[in-house]
């Protein structure tokens, strides 16, 4: 557990222990204090097993969340490490010149660096090494090239587990000592990407030694030692010193931990410092794991907010259920606590007794918890695991001593406040009418001025009335909290410290309470002042109106106190910025209180208004003639129990409530991910010719005709893009100027809207076949992904917001630009391409992007005023030109590309329309080639056959699935076991119906008798318990997805993932939430079982016969 | 024996086929834990329609047990059971519910009202199990509501009425779907003396004035003498029959 969760168990462990220990010695003083207590409580636990057995269930239900959260969570963690691991294999420091240019220095510093470690033991190992990035290897065994390799010499004599290398294929110890001149090894990834054997001949090519070939025999595949898992070779020292140039010197001195690889991260800046000291200045030393390891899990930080937020929720609900279950354990034996209150007990007994009783169900649940939740990270892990082995994604289920620590303690803390809380609530109670298990009656309370004057003379004669002082206290406070006093006092406080702070969360806090108070006092300034009245008027029936006023008000002061808090909670973040207000600001926290607040305030408008809601339900019911008696009465129940009713409601909806907004994230971080055939457009195969151009389409196949017709043949399309550097201006929009796209000419299947789906075309147009055939054979038409317009446009064209264009895209080929195959950097031998010589005017302003490609997002064009209307856009004339000089020209935009869920971007158009400004300008960016297989033939042997038949052309092939899952499958993994995770929150709403439904059943055995009696048959009154449980499930349902698609519209619109990832649009997965609505009302219904059988077995005769 | 002259002799007792509720032999046994407790052993009767009649005897002499096997609501171990000519033993559990809808009325000593209806919902309960149409359920629930002098309370919830009240409720809504036998167990067991005689009152005017069977199950002497007969249990058997 670390940094991915917001807290860290390490620093928790302490406190925590602590306070458990504390807590645990309390229970054992008051049980020694008071053993008659403890012993009444204890023995309540083995009364009845099976609901001691529930009860321990829903108990442990929140300590299982957290602990399989955080066993989760370290697992993401480790695996999100062990990433940056496989790629830098043991390397852990890195010394090599300032600005990383891998100019060559003397020998004698790795002896140096060598020396100032001696004796350390945090150091495993030192090598230098020369190392020679981006070259080009082909294998003319297997006809395959590969780009962008590295290749790297080193001492394997004296570098520990930095030259502890091992075959690949029998995992025995790799010795360089016999690696010959005239031979390398390869690793892994570089012998899959070229499909090479040993023995095979291979060439090496670089700009180092430009126009040279340099010949060798692979000797085998090695693992393990510097290597990662980017395509590396071994060369010897002499070898690459030669083709380098680099006589006795080396370019780099790696440095090792002590550790497995991952632990010695840690010794990292102790080890960087240490050799920074010992080095001239102009070395430098960098702690490539460790910043790799925090790239990496800084890259992933948005699934651990989002682990933090559903655990929030999750441990919300599992405290809820808790105070629910007690509630109910309490209210079932009320009669026997009203007779040990007859016999002498006080109050404090009770809760004494309770929380013995609840202490011992805590100490159990919170263990059986951590365990669950283990269990149940262990089986989230093994269910997803083969999902993402596609990916390549190492995963090991990880877990750390001090997080199950955490996970216990805090298990045990909460629930047993919650039974605390729960405990003062049902201990107040009037003796008389728990004995006979009646409603509670009102308690008649004296005015908020007798009770402060008796608290008053309590401090001022303690001698007089020192037994009471305490309780008029505690009835002073408790009163001026009903009646509004304080929480509005406290929320104008809060206010006024929020805007001297200007602290959004704080703000709405402050409102929210003042909101309560203000509602509350006003209820009870109303009440009197009507109950006053009605005295006067009609002194006899005052008694009568004062409880039904009370009924009223409290109904009318719960809906605008509910209503009140869910409306300004599902207000826009930014909503009171405009009146000069602090805005709420992003937060895990300020998602959690506001998710919590609109819940809870729908649930407190709602409960005490049930009846009315229901209203037309009971109407529309009604006419289900023979059903009529048992809808009329079930649908009452709910309405009546508000309290029980509130809490499930409230439960079950912040259960759909989480789900909802679980699955909308979920969707919204990952729509770009999952669908991996969706991202490639279709096409199969991505390919560039690394030596020479193929020369388009038709050389392509001509070249494939003459040496493997059967793979032109097993091609179902090809097509081609050539990037062009443009700049683009929109004439007559506003505030015109030259702005910047990336932009390709294209040709083959593109040219017939192949894997380029058209969201909108021009008026005029009564295809998309008509669109491609004016791009194919118009001059000047081309088409425009819907990235380059402007928000309105966007919105005009009913389109969802898609990913801003970035700067690899820019460069970049229209389809995964930017991926390891398909950059156009490695294309162009990592060097930025020359666009300072500009044209005249603006476009000298954009010549600063060649040196910072980030500034792309501040010349990004944004098309307006173009879009007519869904599917619909004006033919747009655009000036175009290349960046690198040369004429300008204008063009017409018949159509707009569909890239919401997809990664195409460009200006595209035919080669015919670019040739007036490519016109004596060298070609920017290579050829690329997409190819689409036949149904039935195999991608990889079918790209092998291309890199084979275009050996020549140095034809470097893709995998484009497999590319596409390297990068997005950490991401993909993580989500999924987000939406497995929040699943299981429904087993917690299921919970909670069956334990209410239960109760209720108990509760009114002989109510159900006498309905037996009157003519309900059995089936009817388990159809009551059904009905009920459906409700609550309905409206939590729906009450859940309404608050929840609220929320994300709040967090999407103020950019909540900002600080972590930029343009996250609010993507609504009406699939899923209609897939989780029917799920929750399912589980509603499944809940609804256990009632329901125990209602079916109630023998009329037995339920009337009383006691 | 005052008060019992003031009944007329009920038909039935003259008239033998006017019998509604027949028992023959009836023997029931509770086995609790391996422990088998008789509460009823042998018990033969039979009611007459239009009589009211009280079943007496100490606690624990099976008093409730056979009214709830006359009702239907509990099964018996032997003997044959009919009420308006229907053998309670032959029907399934569903038709016995029906039945009971149709021709019982039932009267409880904790009332059994559902807390959660008014007492004008309460009274219509019975009549909307039967598929009345809910207008004419509402007024016949208001009628039989002002019959039991209870109009002016119909939107009052039973914990906002007295004992006496909720049990002219409970009356009510035994009486409204006009059955033809109503079953009262301990009907004024939770009342004050001034309630119970009120309630008691109330049933002898209707049992007088609607001809309906009232079978009454109570320990109480002044209750019992109101009835037009008196069945002594004692044991799980029927030891004495008064007029």
């Amino acid at each position: 557990m670390n940094s991915v969760f917001e807290f860290s168990p390490a620093a928790l462990v302490t406190p925590l222990v602590i306070a458990t220990v504390l807590v645990a010695l309390m229970l054992i003083w008051q049980g020694w204090r008071s053993p008659h207590l403890l012993r009444i409580g204890l023995r309540n636990v083995p009364r009845r097993k099976l609901r001691t057995a529930l009860v321990v269930f829903g108990l442990m239900l929140a300590t299982t969340f957290v602990a399989s959260a955080i066993a989760i969570d370290d697992t993401i963690v480790l695996a999100v490490k062990s990433v940056a691991v496989y790629n830098l294999g043991r390397i852990d420091e890195q010394v090599d010149r300032q600005g990383g240019s891998m100019a060559p220095f003397s020998e004698h510093f790795g002896d140096q660096v060598s020396d100032s470690l001696a004796g350390n033991p945090h150091v495993a190992g030192v090598a230098p090494a020369l190392l020679q990035q981006n070259v080009l290897v082909a294998d003319q065994t297997a006809r395959q090239v590969r780009g962008g390799v590295t290749a790297l010499a080193v001492d394997g004599t004296d570098g520990g587990p930095l030259t502890a290398f091992s075959n690949a294929t029998t995992g025995a110890p790799a010795s360089l000592t016999t690696l010959r001149d005239n031979q390398i090894l390869l690793n892994r990834s570089a012998r899959d990407l070229l499909n090479a054997h040993t023995g095979d001949t291979i060439y090496l090519y670089s700009d180092r030694w430009p126009g040279q070939r340099y010949t060798f025999t692979a000797a085998g595949v090695v693992t393990g030692g510097l290597l990662g898992e980017t395509p590396s070779i071994l060369l010897t020292i002499p070898s690459l010193s030669r083709m380098t140039r680099i006589e006795n010197g080396i370019n780099v001195i790696y440095i090792a931990n002590a550790g497995n690889g991952l632990t010695g991260v840690s010794y990292s800046e102790e080890i960087e410092d240490t050799v920074r000291a010992s080095l001239p200045d102009f070395l430098s030393v960098r702690t490539v794991k460790a910043d790799g390891v925090e790239l990496s899990i800084r890259a992933e930080d948005i699934f651990g907010r989002i682990l933090t937020l559903f655990t929030l929720f999750a441990f919300a609900i599992g405290l809820l259920l808790i105070f629910l279950i007690f509630s109910l354990l309490a209210a079932e034996r009320r009669a026997e606590l009203g007779m040990v209150r007859a016999v002498g007990m006080r109050r404090s007994h009770i809760m004494v007794m309770l929380l013995f009783e609840g202490a011992t169900y805590d100490a159990v649940a919170a263990f059986l918890g951590v365990a669950s939740g283990l269990g149940l990270g262990v089986l989230i892990v093994a269910l997803v695991s083969p999902v993402i082995a596609q990916f390549g994604f190492p995963l090991q289920f990880n877990i750390q001593p001090a997080g199950m620590i955490v996970a216990y303690c805090m298990g045990a803390l909460f629930t047993l406040g919650t039974v605390l809380l729960a405990t003062w609530n049902i201990s107040r109670m009037t003796v008389a009418a728990a004995l006979r298990d009646l409603p509670e009656p009102p308690t008649p309370r004296p005015g908020i001025v007798a009770l402060a004057h008796r608290a008053v003379t309590g401090l001022v004669h303690p001698q007089r009335t020192s037994a009471n002082a305490l309780t008029a206290w505690a009835m002073l406070l408790e009163s001026t909290i009903t009646t509004g006093i304080v929480p509005l006092a406290a929320g104008l406080w809060l206010l006024n410290t929020a805007i001297d702070r200007f602290d959004g969360l704080l703000f709405a806090l402050g409102l929210s309470s003042a909101l309560i108070g203000g509602v509350l006092l006003l209820r009870a300034f109303i009440l009197a002042l009507v109950i006053r009245i009605a005295r006067r008027i009609a002194p006899a029936s005052s008694a009568l109106i004062a409880p039904r006023a009370t009924a009223r008000a409290d109904r009318l002061a719960a809906l605008v106190l509910g209503g009140g808090l869910a409306l300004y909670w599902s207000l826009p973040f930014d909503a009171l910025q405009s009146l000069g207000l602090p805005r709420f600001t992003g937060g895990i926290p300020m998602v959690f209180v506001a998710g919590m607040m609109m819940v809870f305030g729908a649930v407190i408008a709602l409960a005490p208004n049930l009846d009315l809601l229901l209203m037309p339900v009971s109407w529309l019911l009604g006419h289900i003639r023979r059903l009529r008696h048992v809808t009329s009465v079930a649908l009452i129940y709910p309405a009546f129990h508000r309290f029980r009713t509130g809490i499930g409601l409230a439960l079950f909806s912040l259960v759909c409530f989480t789900m909802v907004v679980m699955a909308c994230i979920a969707a919204s971080t990952t729509r770009n991910y999952d669908n991996v055939p969706q991202q490639a457009s279709g096409y199969d195969i991505a390919g560039q010719p690394l030596f020479r151009p193929v020369g388009g389409i038709n050389g392509l196949k001509q070249g494939l005709n003459a040496s493997s017709p059967s793979t032109l043949a097993s091609l179902d399309a090809i097509s081609t893009a050539t990037p062009v550097p443009l700049g683009i201006i929109q004439p007559g929009a506003p505030n015109a100027g030259w702005r910047v796209y990336p932009a390709s000419q294209i040709a083959g299947a593109f040219l017939d809207g192949t894997g380029l789906p058209l969201a909108a075309r021009a008026a005029g147009y009564t295809s998309d076949a008509a669109v491609w055939h004016a791009v194919k054979t118009q001059p000047g038409d081309v088409v425009i992904d819907a990235s380059a317009l402007s928000d309105a446009d966007i919105a005009t064209l009913d389109l969802k917001a898609p990913t801003p264009v970035s700067a690899p895209q820019f460069l970049g080929p229209p389809i995964a630009a930017g991926l390891p195959g398909l950059s156009s950097l490695e294309a162009l031998g990592n060097s930025t391409p020359n666009i300072t010589a500009m044209p005249q005017g603006g476009f000298s302003a954009i010549a600063s992007l060649a040196a910072d490609p980030s500034l792309v997002q501040n010349y990004r064009i944004q098309l307006q005023r173009i879009a007519l209307g869904r599917g619909m856009i004006a033919p747009t004339s655009l000036w175009i030109g290349d960046l690198r000089g040369g004429s300008v020209m204008k063009v017409r935009v018949i159509g707009v590309i569909d890239n919401t869920h997809t990664h195409i971007y460009g200006l595209l158009g035919s080669p015919a329309t670019f040739a007036p400004i490519e016109q004596g300008l060298q070609p920017f960016g290579n050829e690329y080639y997409y190819f689409k297989v036949r149904p039935g033939a195999d991608a990889h042997a079918e790209a092998l056959a291309l890199g084979s038949s275009l050996l020549e052309n140095g034809f470097e092939t893709t995998i484009l699935q497999d590319v596409l899952l390297d990068v997005n499958g950490p991401r993909v993994f993580i989500s999924r076991i987000l939406v497995g995770l929040v699943g299981l929150t429904l087993l917690v709403g299921m919970a909670a119906l069956a334990v209410t439904g239960s109760r209720a059943v108990v509760e009114r055995r002989q109510q159900i008798g006498m309905l037996r009696a009157l003519g309900f048959r059995r089936a009817h009154v388990q159809l009551m318990f059904f009905i009920e449980s459906l409700l609550v499930g309905i409206l939590g349902a729906a009450l859940g997805l309404l608050l929840g698609l609220v929320l994300c519209r709040n967090v999407f619109a103020v950019d909540f993932f900002a600080s972590i990832t930029t343009g996250l649009t609010l993507i609504v997965p009406w699939r899923e939430l209609a897939i989780i609505c029917a799920a929750a009302i399912a589980a509603s219904a499944l809940a609804a079982l256990v009632p329901v059988w125990q209602a079916g077995r109630i023998a009329p005769a037995d339920a009337l016969r009383y006691e | 024996m005052a008060l019992h002259h003031q009944h007329p002799t009920p038909m039935a007792l003259k008239h033998p086929d006017q019998v509604i509720v027949v028992a023959q032999d009836v023997s029931k046994v509770y086995r609790t834990h391996g422990i088998e407790v008789p509460a009823l052993a042998d018990v033969s009767l039979k009611i007459g329609r239009g009589e009211m009649v009280a079943i007496m005897g100490p606690s624990g002499c099976g008093k409730t047990t056979l009214l709830n096997c006359l009702a239907g609501l509990d099964t018996v171990d032997q003997g044959q059971i009919s009420v308006a000519g229907h053998t309670l033993a032959t029907m399934r559990d569903g038709e016995r519910t029906d039945f009971r809808a149709r021709t019982m009325g039932f009267i409880f000593q904790s009332f059994n009202l559902l807390p959660v209806l008014t007492a004008l919902e309460n009274v219509e309960l019975p009549l909307l199990v039967l598929r009345e149409k809910p207008r004419i359920a509402r007024r016949r629930a208001r009628e039989m509501l002002e019959a039991v002098g209870l109009a002016h309370r119909e939107r009052h919830h039973p914990a906002e009425l007295s004992g006496g009240q909720r049990q002219r409720v409970a009356i009510a809504r035994a009486l409204v779907n006009n059955p033809a036998i109503v079953w009262a167990d301990e009907p004024t067991g939770n009342l004050d003396s001034e309630a119970a005689d009120e309630v008691m009152s109330l049933m002898s005017e209707l049992n007088r004035s609607r001809r309906q069977t009232f079978v009454i199950v109570t320990h109480a002497a002044d209750i019992g003498a109101r009835a037009h007969r008196i069945l002594t249990m004692r044991d799980g058997t029927i030891r004495q029959q008064d007029d």
